[in-house]
């Protein structure tokens, strides 16, 4: 079983009456591309500070590799990885001096290791340019330079392909893939679009209004986007036997609508029509549907006015 | 904390600011200087051309130093909130503690290291250029430098206090001025009313400033207090200074950083 390593108990962030997170409970495992998704607002921001300390709980634990706030939780940050917003620097410093900044501060061994963590985000020919003078791609580069320099077990990245052109974003998600891979690092990271994160992460969680709506994995979502043939017919529950006797379906579901959902059988509709008119049930129409992810989301969320 | 230490050393050494500071005020003190020499140059019987009118004025002049303090103190605190790069250091574990504390021991040592070097330009170019008079001098200006160090310092923690506490810079600069200035004129004028109040007046530290009096006759120091005057003016700047340390701490320990 894979070790746990941040747990979060009722997590709540109150500001006067409104509630920006509220009493989440999740469980990142070493090793999982964990992605947070929610719209914008929806409490990922105020969640991923509140595990890097720059905002407090007002109630509910945060335990990070096994340790609280009770037993210096803020040692263990020392383990982590984080840019949280947009990623921030002293505008007057090259991407060189602000990490060597950051190396001194962090107590990190090693000058050159500022150096292969610029080669590694493709930083290295940046010069004597300023960070001020930075785009915002090079300023997202940068960061993931800064949150990469500590040799990190776990990286909190808070929507890091904002301001990331296309081919930016292929490059991101391939080196998060490689560091999982091969270096073994946990990765949180949260976005407002669901099908950035389709081809990387493990296991999803659901956010809105600052509760956690749904946590699955990476093959249950799949499973939930399937394509599948929706039954309208007069006598569900007759239906529904006649599949699983005659047809041996086991994978369906009914909705509270009264529909079928069924997701085997998807290139032979011509067979189910077949076995609800030889059975004498009125088959009112049937469609192969999907769902796409931002579909998923949307309708996880409530609907188009709410996501 | 070393580490944090080590890092702003760093970083104020590769930030123009630090030295263009140092340069353009050690250059205004050395070009009155040149200005002196100059005028005597002029006319032979130009009778302030000598180092004990020059350093004199130096020692006048403590109440402009009190207030370029708030400068020295903001551009050491870099814009930490505007540029959003406390929680670089907050997101890695290193405490709040240890950012504010690094920060004001940080601006302390680089406000001495400058009046030091920019006090020692002044008295150097003085004794290049000027006639050498009275060499006592020399004592009243380390004497009366020693006084006011503390109120130095008072202002440093005062101005760090709100750096930390306000956001704008703007906003931080004013609650600095009303407290090292305005608080002490107002208390000032109340005291004539309250007895209590002048009491509190009389050792804030502007006031201590002003209570000094410098004597070029026997180039004596009168401090406020007769016996024990630097001792106590040591004991009044850092118990001030506490006070506002814990108070900017407080409220930095729980603010959040954005």
């Amino acid at each position: 079983m894979r070790e746990v390593i941040l747990t979060t108990k009722q997590l709540t962030k109150k500001y006067s009456n409104v509630c920006a997170v509220d009493n989440v409970n999740m469980e990142l495992k070493r090793g999982e591309i964990y992605g947070l998704v929610g719209k914008n607002g929806a409490g990922k921001t105020t969640f991923l500070r509140m595990i890097t300390s720059q905002t407090f709980e007002s109630e509910g634990e945060i335990t990070l590799f096994g340790l609280t706030a009770k037993e210096n939780l803020n040692e263990q940050r020392r383990r982590i990885g984080a840019i949280i917003e947009m990623p921030s620097f002293y505008p007057y410093l090259t991407a060189e001096q602000n990490l060597e900044y950051y190396r001194l501060q962090r107590g990190i061994p090693g000058k050159k290791c500022v150096k292969e963590v610029l080669q590694e985000v493709g930083l290295s020919d940046t010069g004597k340019k300023k960070f001020k003078t930075f785009s915002l791609g090079m300023k997202q580069r940068l960061g993931l330079a800064l949150a990469l320099m500590n040799k990190p077990e776990l990286l909190l990245l808070d929507e890091p392909t904002n301001g990331l052109d296309p081919f930016g974003i292929v490059e991101l998600r391939n080196l998060l893939i490689k560091l999982s891979v091969e270096k073994n690092i946990t990765i949180l990271i949260s976005s407002h679009i669901l099908t950035e994160l389709s081809n990387l992460a493990t296991y999803y969680g659901f956010i809105d209004k600052g509760r956690m709506l749904r946590q699955l994995s990476a093959e249950e979502l799949a499973k939930e986007c399937n394509k599948y043939m929706e039954l309208k017919v007069d006598k569900v529950e007759e239906m529904v036997v006649l599949l699983e006797t005659k047809l041996g379906c086991t994978s369906y579901k009914v909705t509270p609508e009264k529909d079928i959902q069924l997701y085997e059988y998807l290139d032979q509709p011509s067979k189910i029509s077949q076995l609800a008119v030889t059975n004498g049930i009125a088959l009112n129409s049937i469609t192969v549907k999907d769902i796409n992810l931002e579909s998923y989301f949307i309708q996880l969320v409530g609907g188009v006015s709410n996501a | 904390m070393l580490n944090y230490l080590k890092s702003e050393v760093y970083r104020i050494l590769h930030n123009k600011s630090s030295y263009i500071f140092i340069l353009v005020c050690s250059f205004l003190l050395v070009i009155s200087n040149v200005v002196l020499f100059l005028l005597k140059m002029n006319e032979a019987t130009f009778p302030y051309a000598s180092t004990s009118f020059s350093l004199g004025n130096l020692c006048s002049s403590y109440a402009y130093v009190f207030l370029i303090c708030i400068m020295v103190s903001g551009f050491i605190f870099a814009n930490e909130h505007n540029n959003h790069t406390f929680k670089n250091s907050v997101s890695y574990g290193i405490s709040r503690g240890i950012i504010y504390f690094g920060k004001l021991i940080v601006q302390m040592v680089y406000a001495m290291i400058a009046f030091v070097l920019i006090i020692g330009a002044h008295v150097a170019s003085a004794y290049l250029l000027l006639e050498h008079t009275d060499p006592e001098i020399m004592d009243l200006l380390l004497h009366s430098c020693f006084a006011v160090l503390p109120l130095f310092l008072f202002v440093i923690a005062v101005a760090n206090c709100f750096y930390f506490i306000v956001e704008s810079t703007g906003g931080a600069v004013g609650a600095s001025v009303g407290i090292i200035l305005a608080l002490p004129i107002t208390c000032g004028f109340l005291g004539m009313k309250f007895d209590i109040i002048k009491k509190i007046s009389d050792v804030l530290p502007w006031n201590l400033l002003g209570a000094i009096q410098l004597n070029f006759d026997d180039f004596s120091v009168h401090l406020f207090w007769v016996k024990n005057g630097y001792m106590n003016y040591w004991i009044a700047g850092l118990a001030q200074i506490l006070i506002f340390v814990i108070l900017g701490y407080g409220f930095f320990a729980k603010k959040e950083i954005k």
